[in-house]
């Protein structure tokens, strides 16, 4: 029984610690301390809380530029195409209009050629009536009448033109 | 002689006493253990309740250890 | 074997809480071998505590940094764990059993120290002061339905003496048990520590093939042991710290069932 019964002394001094330990911590050392902690806690959370935001931020952003850089990318196709749409367009212009202009030149030589024929032959009818008429007035040797001179004109050229038709 | 007879019996009460407290521990914890083992994230809860089932299993043999020293001194 | 005896007996008669003379305790302030390594204790406590509130920094560091895991185990593991959130009031209380049963407990594992908690004076006082703790609590909350509690609702009339009985004397045991399983674990392990270094001391004295096996088992238990009273100081102390927790908790909650 002795060793378990408590011996006054200690329990005056152990007692006496205790309290102004108790005092001490509670009043002076405590405070600080969960003070401390709480701060260190909310400033824990709050970092946490700003990383989240600024990566969801740098999430939102990375996703604009993705978009954007699709955008652009669409317009750059966009462009091309549109530039070879147009250069094609000019390249058949050009070559419908050179088609067009050769043919012109074409079908006005043509003409050309058919109006000197024309020219040609109808000179080439007035000297021959000419000449064929001097050359009957000196051959005949005598003049004819006017009337005389056409009719027989006429009769010749006609002949003239059928041996042109052959 | 009546002293050595003192002493057997501090040493049987307690020695005896200690028997359903120690198994009583064991279960504690062995059961404790499971317990973690199936609900890891419930460790800590489970452990502080272990601790305090195993303080009051615990207190039996302490009522024998005063026996003990109450016998010895009789 | 003799030998043996004598030394136990030198090692129980050390381990008995005599002045610092060593003779008798006498006196009503006097300091016991106990108690005087208590002073120290509550010294180092409270440099402990001064350096901790003076270096509180809020990024953590160094010495501050240690008080305040403490302090963070205590509130978290102990305090908000088994009282909920309106147990952070008596977190002072609470910091204070914890460290300073801690730290007579680890002065005890200094070589030459003792524990201020290996004695019953010192366990038995601080049961006492929790055991005022919790009732003062119990009652400030509920008022007079505090006692109401010591019976519980429901339980039939023939019933009610015997469970008042037994809840009173369940209470009256709670300081009892306290002091009596720091008191135990601090003595008991001071006494395994001692029984192993006189094994190693009685070789030393008289050295034989046998003693000598015998001396570097003990040698190797003696460390094992020591690494293990490391453990119990620190169990102990939460152990302590817990079960005053679970008691105010109950006090609070008195009137709830």
């Amino acid at each position: 029984m002795e060793a378990i019964t408590p011996l006054f002394p200690e329990v005056l001094i152990s007692g006496a610690a205790f309290i102004v330990l108790f005092v001490f911590i509670w009043k002076f050392a405590l405070p600080p301390v969960t003070k401390m902690l709480d701060e260190r806690a909310e400033k824990i959370r709050e970092s946490i809380e700003k990383a989240e935001e600024t990566r969801i931020e740098a999430e939102r952003l990375l996703e604009d530029y993705k978009q954007q850089m699709a955008e652009a990318r669409n317009e750059a196709t966009e462009v091309i195409e549109q530039g070879r749409r147009v250069a094609d367009s000019m390249k058949n212009d050009i070559v419908a209009k050179a088609n067009e202009e050769a043919a012109a030149i074409v079908a006005k030589a043509r003409e050309a050629i058919v109006s000197e024929k024309q020219a040609a032959m109808a000179e080439l009818q007035a000297s021959v009536a000419d000449i064929s008429v001097s050359v009957a007035g000196k051959l005949i040797g005598e003049k004819l009448s006017a009337d005389d001179h056409a009719k027989l004109i006429e009769r010749y050229v006609a002949e003239v033109g059928s041996f042109n038709d052959n | 002689m009546e002293g050595s007879l003192n002493v057997l019996a501090a040493a049987i009460a307690f020695g005896v006493g200690a028997i359903s407290p120690a198994l009583a521990v064991g279960n504690v914890a062995g059961k404790a253990i499971e317990g973690m083992a199936r609900q890891p994230e419930m460790a800590g809860k489970i452990q502080t309740t272990m601790f305090i089932g195993m303080a009051l299993a615990e207190a039996i043999a302490l009522l024998g250890f005063v026996l003990a020293f109450v016998l010895q001194a009789a | 074997m003799d030998k043996l005896g004598y030394e136990v007996e030198k090692l129980l008669h050390h381990l008995e809480p005599v002045g610092l003379d060593g003779h008798h305790l006498e006196g009503t302030f006097a300091l016991s071998n106990y108690t005087f390594y208590l002073v120290i204790a509550l010294f180092l406590t409270l440099l402990f505590f001064v350096f901790a509130a003076r270096k509180a920094s809020l990024v953590p560091k160094g010495f501050g940094n240690l008080a305040e895991t403490g302090v963070e185990f205590v509130r978290n593991s102990i305090v908000s764990d088994v009282m909920g959130p309106e147990g952070l009031k008596y977190l002072p209380f609470m910091v204070t059993v914890f460290f300073f049963v801690l730290f007579n407990n680890l002065l005890g594992l200094v070589p030459g120290g003792l524990p201020g908690t290996g004695t019953v004076g010192t366990t038995f006082t601080w049961g006492l002061f929790v055991f005022l703790t919790y009732n003062f609590i119990g009652f400030q909350k509920n008022g007079i339905a505090y006692l109401k509690s010591f019976i519980p609702s429901g339980t039939p009339w023939w019933l009610q003496p015997l469970i008042l009985l037994l809840e009173v004397v369940s209470h009256l045991l709670r300081p009892f048990t306290l002091g009596v399983r720091l008191y135990a674990n601090m003595y008991a392990g001071h006494i395994i520590l001692g029984v192993f270094v006189i094994f190693i001391k009685i070789v030393f004295d008289q050295i034989t093939a046998g003693g000598l096996v015998v001396a570097s088992l003990s040698f190797v238990m003696l460390i094992l042991m020591y690494a293990f009273e490391l453990f119990v100081a620190f169990i102990q102390a939460y152990v302590f710290t817990i079960l005053t927790a679970v008691y105010i908790s109950g006090a609070l909650h008195a009137a709830d069932h």
